[in-house]
């Protein structure tokens, strides 16, 4: 009986959390994302000195600590849909906003390694692994800060109590968003930075 | 006991990003280094998947899409790679 009771209480799920056509959305970025790590992986198997010492002048250290950072800020909005589906609007609202201010640190120091990497003369046209370089991580950056736009919009929303714990799909979609963001940059950080 | 959960998925990852980096620092040529490397990255991608995406228990398309996609990323990745070692 008592089994019955809990089964009952936690209905196996059939669709992902959140809105159907983030998952599109999330699986037609990851395509996007794939195909530049590939060219990037390949047009360095045909140029390895040049990524090699090119890679060199990275701040390994300031993508070390965008890494933690954005880890950091996938805990505090995992911790935001754990919240709501608790039925606790205010304290999702709380994490979500720790979400944010952990990705703004992350544009923070990203915007000074680009600031650092342009003052040095260097462009996407400087050579090849630059040019991916720039490529890959402004195109992540924007999705950060898009991903920062959702977080406020929502985190905002669950403050005024627009989410229940039977109704927070767009929690779940916000949070959706923002680990893919993540998930790329768990590719981007040893490909880029660390691997040589 | 939810929080719980994510709190040490949080921390397992920070300290995998840890060893990432640290094997990176001491080297990060070669191999073994190249397979170390990229199998955290595998690790800590299906982490994200499966528990903080929360996939793992709902299972299906997306989350073999997702998965499929990480394994074949990281596989071709480590391929490029390989193929530029003097013994390849």
């Amino acid at each position: 009986m008592t089994v019955a009771v809990v089964h009952a209480a936690q209905p196996s799920r059939k669709a992902p959390p959140g809105d159907l056509a983030m998952w599109f959305f999330i699986c037609a970025e990851l395509l996007v994302f794939g195909i530049l790590f590939l060219a990037y992986a390949f047009a360095r198997a045909r140029n390895v000195e040049l990524f090699n010492s090119s890679q060199a002048s990275l701040d390994r250290v300031s993508g070390l600590i965008n890494t933690l950072l954005l880890i950091a800020g996938s805990w505090a909005v995992a911790r935001a849909v754990a919240a709501i589906q608790q039925g606790q609007g205010r304290g999702c609202s709380r994490w979500l906003w720790l979400g944010f201010l952990l990705g703004g640190a992350f544009a923070v120091n990203k915007v000074l390694e680009f600031g650092h990497t342009l003052g040095a003369g260097i462009t996407l046209s400087t050579n090849t692994f630059y040019m991916f370089y720039l490529l890959l991580t402004l195109f992540h950056f924007f999705h950060v800060l898009l991903g920062m736009v959702i977080l406020a919009a929502v985190a905002i929303k669950a403050g005024q109590g627009g989410y229940r714990a039977d109704e927070h799909a767009g929690v779940e979609t916000a949070a959706s968003y923002w680990h893919m963001v993540d998930l790329v940059w768990i590719v981007l950080f040893p490909l880029v930075y660390i691997l040589r | 006991m939810v929080s719980r959960t994510i709190n040490r998925d949080g921390v397992l990852l920070l300290l995998l990003t840890l060893c990432s980096f640290g094997l990176g620092e001491r080297g990060g040529h070669g191999l073994l280094p190249w397979t170390v490397i990229l199998g955290l990255a595998l690790i800590k991608g299906r982490w994200i998947i499966d528990r903080f995406m929360a996939l793992g228990p709902v299972g299906g398309v997306f989350r073999w899409l997702l998965l499929g996609w990480l394994c074949a990323t990281l596989a071709l990745i480590a391929y490029a790679f390989v193929g530029t070692l003097p013994s390849a």
